[in-house]
């Protein structure tokens, strides 16, 4: 049958509309959208990691005013914290985000269907760093942070408290004469960017290692360090969207990818035995 | 509101927290960036040091409790903790240490860095101890490299190398204030205020010291000193360096010279340096620095000379004809005697490192050139500055495998008092049993430039005879002034050169706490330039010297206690008539360091001895056992850290030290220290 060539016309436009609009539902099954600060280079370095492992579609927000989908990726305390606030009925899979700090909004908020890929590892990888790295070093001291706990029984952990960062010399003196190693913990007061220098050479003077936290503690002066990088984190991310095609799994797991990092140059200087 | 907007209020919030709060110790929120954060690299390559087994030399470390507990008041007297080192006073102010003899009051063969930079005097050779702008309680440790190392650390660095390191404004971050008295009207002060900022820290030290020095003389000091530092850390891998020392003091001479008048000379010192040290992504160090020092004495005086004085430089012969009495005589006047001392020296360095740790090859390379400008006038015979400049280029690799260590060093020297190139290599190879066991051999040359004051001296004294009243005293001197050259350099010296040959074994067990070492070591140091005997005095390359010796040491420590020891055998021959080298060289060194501490009580003692030692100048052959005790208590004074200390030195009944004028005195100090 030849129709006339406007009708014709006119049938393949509204084709087109048809195909468009019925397809719209599963062209956001391929996407998803990210709620995260547009001013944060470290949020946009993990955007830019996560497209390199998932094939879907990332949808950047900055507003949640914006969001539309009913399964929500967060990057960072903040936009974790707002989107268990304000979506209470969403699916809410938070990243970059401390476990302790998650925690408290997961007490806070009483969000049925939020989760979380923590930024820091489990005390059970840091300890299990040190028994197969570092098997002579087992008595382990913790600066202020009497969470931390092991159920390894070849490691003995010792807590101290540090009321005064003033203190940490003198802290760490009595530490290395009674530990063999010191594991930092994430804990601001404790260690910063003003307090990594003493903390370190005083450290360093007692021939007590530190095990760090984050590649750039290890660097700084710490003999090791287990750590997830913005590859290993937002490989983990994508590993759970892409599986999760109906983007309904909100799991609260630490990363499932880490890095291990050693300062050489810190372990040579120690004199420490290490089993690589 | 956004996200954005949302982490602007927090971050208020957290500001405004932190006014309120400060010294908060409760837990404070973290976020992503904490993990990611630039952390400045605080350990870096160079700062960070080798494991004393896999060292190319002996090192012995003075570390900061030895220090503490040792109740030493000058920095020289804490090289009586290491093995084969002797330490005695010229006189009150003037501290002498040598290794393994050769000891004199300008002892050159010893070059000493504080944090990196080398404080020799270009004049001398030897080191102003109570010239240096700390003290004692500001090192955080010393690093004594036994044996020639050349070829790393220049010239100087012919019998051993010290390097002391001041503390680090960010690891004490407290303030203190002490002060210290003591019997022979000792008395030593002092304040240091530390500020930390977030990517910087900063200490200032002030001090006063006063000290009579020994009973018969005159060699009493007074000084005041002022030291900062500041550390900058523009970027995480980026470090800048300050220090800045000042010193103004006021010291008693005239003892044990020629001209033997008593007075009083008022020192400076300026020195100032910057440090920057690079550390990129790959872990490359690159340093520079640039050090300026400048050393003035005001030491300008007239002096009576008596007969026999002024006979002994120029008609020996006619002092026979003259009583005891007559010699005694003032003959002659010299004015305007002028021993001023001046120097300003510069040096910069640069050093590159690259981290090839990982590699079982590594390497440092570096250039430096030091400039000074000096000028004794008296000494000298002139009026402008004499320069000093040397240029080096240097090297030194290392091989490791799983059991064995080569490494390999070369300085390259030019010297504009030498006038030559010098090449001064160094070899050493280590076989390790296991990570606690070592046996080394190092090879290694070195060699001394003349000094200016050795190569360009031209002492003249002129000499105004005055009338004595005596007729034949009188027609023999005469009535008119004379110029009498006391020294005149020919200036034909080369350099002197040391060949060292060394087998160590080592054993450093970490979970025995436990530092042990035995070598044997064989020198032969050819060329010693010294003065010749007679007027005008000139000066030779007129000896040599064939040192041999073995040497132990051991540091053993306890949950509550320590003992550092060293012993120390030699023998040693010369080629001269009088045995002048060789004798300057100790038999038998020992020394024992004890500690033990309980409670908030420690008590420390250190015994000392040396058997039959001459200092070079002294001409006395002579055995010297030194006994020093201190005892510490700690305690909180008003919720203030305090310590009080309490010394006891020179308990062992020495008939001398050094000269027979100086009587050593048994000497009680008392200190106490708070820290803010």
């Amino acid at each position: 049958m030849n129709l006339p060539p406007l009708i014709r016309i006119a049938f393949n436009a509204v084709s087109i509309i048809v195909l468009l609009l019925f397809s719209a539902p599963v062209l956001s099954g391929h996407s998803i959208q990210v709620l995260h600060n547009p001013h944060s280079k470290l949020h946009s370095m993990f955007i830019s990691k996560l497209q390199d492992h998932t094939d879907l579609t990332i949808n950047t927000i900055s507003e949640p005013s914006k969001i539309t989908d009913s399964y929500l990726l967060t990057l960072g305390n903040n936009a974790c914290e707002t989107a268990a606030k304000e979506f209470p009925n969403k699916n809410i899979l938070c990243n970059l985000i401390p476990s302790k700090e998650f925690k408290r909004i997961q007490k806070q908020y009483r969000h049925k269907s939020i989760g979380a890929i923590f930024i820091d590892q489990p005390a059970s990888r840091e300890i299990a760093l040190l028994r197969q790295h570092f098997p002579s070093l087992k008595r382990v001291a913790i600066i202020n942070d009497r969470d931390y706990k092991s159920s390894n029984k070849d490691i003995t952990i010792k807590h101290y408290d540090l009321v005064n960062p003033k203190w940490i010399t003198v802290l760490i003196n009595k530490i290395a004469a009674e530990n063999d190693v010191i594991l930092a913990t994430k804990n601001i007061s404790t260690y910063n960017a003003k307090t990594i220098t003493p903390i370190l050479l005083q450290s360093y003077k007692r021939r007590i290692p530190i095990i760090g936290f984050s590649k750039n503690f290890v660097e700084s002066g710490a003999i090791a360090g287990v750590y997830s990088s913005l590859d290993d984190l937002s490989k983990t991310t994508a590993q759970i969207i892409n599986n999760d095609k109906l983007h309904s799994e909100t799991p609260v797991i630490y990363p499932l990818h880490y890095s291990i990092r050693f300062n050489d140059t810190v372990i040579r200087t120690l004199y420490l035995d290490i089993k690589k | 509101m956004d996200i954005q907007g949302i982490y602007m209020r927090k971050a208020f919030c957290t500001l405004l927290s932190g006014l309120l709060l400060t010294h908060q110790s409760t837990a404070q929120e973290i976020n992503e960036d904490y993990f990611f954060e630039d952390l400045p690299i605080v350990l870096s390559a160079s700062r960070l040091k080798q494991p004393l087994i896999e060292a190319s030399s002996e090192v012995t470390v003075i570390d900061h409790e030895m220090i503490k507990y040792s109740g030493a008041t000058d920095i020289a007297e804490l090289f009586r903790l290491v093995p084969g080192f002797v330490v005695a006073y010229e006189d009150g102010n003037s501290p002498v240490a040598s290794l393994h003899g050769l000891g004199n009051l300008y002892v050159k063969n010893i070059q000493v860095l504080i944090n990196g930079r080398s404080v020799y005097s270009p004049v001398t050779g030897g080191i102003f101890w109570s010239n240096l702008p700390f003290g004692v309680s500001d090192i955080e440790r010393i690093e004594v490299i036994r044996g020639p190392n050349a070829a790393l650390y220049g010239s100087n660095s012919f019998n051993a190398v010290i390097n002391i390191t001041t503390k680090h404004a960010a690891a004490s971050m407290q303030s203190s204030a002490s002060s210290k008295v003591g019997t022979n009207n000792f008395s030593e002060s002092k304040l240091n205020h530390v500020v930390l900022g977030e990517d910087w820290d900063f200490s200032l030290s002030l001090s006063h010291k006063n000290d009579e020095g020994f009973d018969e003389l005159n060699d009493a000091q007074n000084t005041n000193k002022l030291y900062t530092s500041l550390n900058i850390k523009p970027s995480a891998d980026k470090t800048i360096t300050t220090e800045m020392g000042y010193i103004d003091g006021h010291i008693e001479e005239g003892n044990n010279n020629s001209l033997e008048i008593e007075r009083d000379t008022d020192i400076k010192n300026y020195f100032g340096k910057i440090k920057f040290e690079q550390n990129n992504t790959s872990g490359d160090t690159f340093t520079a620095q640039y050090s300026y020092d400048k050393n003035t004495s005001d030491d300008i005086f007239s002096a009576n000379i008596s007969l026999g004085t002024l006979l002994e430089g120029t008609n020996p012969a006619a002092a026979a004809f003259f009583t005891p009495e007559q010699l005694e005589l003032n003959a002659a006047v010299v004015e305007d005697i002028d021993f001023s001392y001046f120097s300003i020296r510069q040096e910069l360095e640069l050093t590159y490192q690259p981290n090839n740790i990982n590699t079982p090859y590594r390497y440092i390379i570096g250039a430096s050139l030091n400039e000074s400008d000096v000028l004794i006038k008296q000494l000298f015979g002139r009026d402008d500055p004499v320069t000093v400049r040397q240029r080096r280029l240097f090297y030194n690799g290392e091989y490791k495998t799983n059991k064995a260590i080569f490494s390999f060093g070369a300085m390259a020297e030019k010297d504009n008092i030498a006038e030559d190139i010098d090449y001064m290599p160094k070899f050493s190879s280590s076989y390790l049993f296991d990570d606690e066991n070592a046996i080394r051999y190092t090879y290694s040359e070195a060699s001394i430039a003349p000094l200016a004051l050795e190569k360009l001296s031209d002492y003249r004294l002129e000499i105004t005879p005055i009338a004595t009243g005596n007729i034949l005293i009188d027609s023999l001197i005469g009535t008119e002034a004379v110029s009498f050259t006391n020294w005149a350099s020919s200036g034909n010296l080369e350099r002197e050169t040391v060949r060292s040959n060394e087998l160590a074994y080592k054993r450093h067990s970490k979970k025995d706490r436990l530092v042990f070492t035995a070598s044997y070591f064989d020198n032969k140091n050819k060329k010693i330039i010294s003065n010749t005997r007679g007027r005008p005095v000139d000066f030779i390359n007129d000896a040599n010297l064939d040192l041999k010796g073995y040497e132990l040491s051991i540091d053993k420590q306890f949950d509550n206690a320590r003992i550092t020891g060293g012993y120390t055998n030699l023998q040693a021959k010369d080629n001269t008539v009088d045995g002048n080298y060789e004798n300057s060289v100790p038999d038998k060194v020992f020394f024992i360091f004890a500690n033990y501490r309980h409670k908030k009580h420690a008590y420390s003692s250190t015994l000392n001895y040396y058997e039959n030692v001459r200092m070079q100048d002294s001409g006395l052959l002579n055995t010297y056992t030194f006994l020093n005790l201190n005892y510490q208590y700690q305690t909180k004074v008003y919720n203030k850290d305090t310590s009080f200390s309490f010394t006891a030195k020179n308990l062992a009944n020495n008939d001398y030290e050094y000269r027979r004028t100086n009587i050593p005195e048994k000497l009680y100090q008392a200190s106490v220290e708070v820290k803010f």
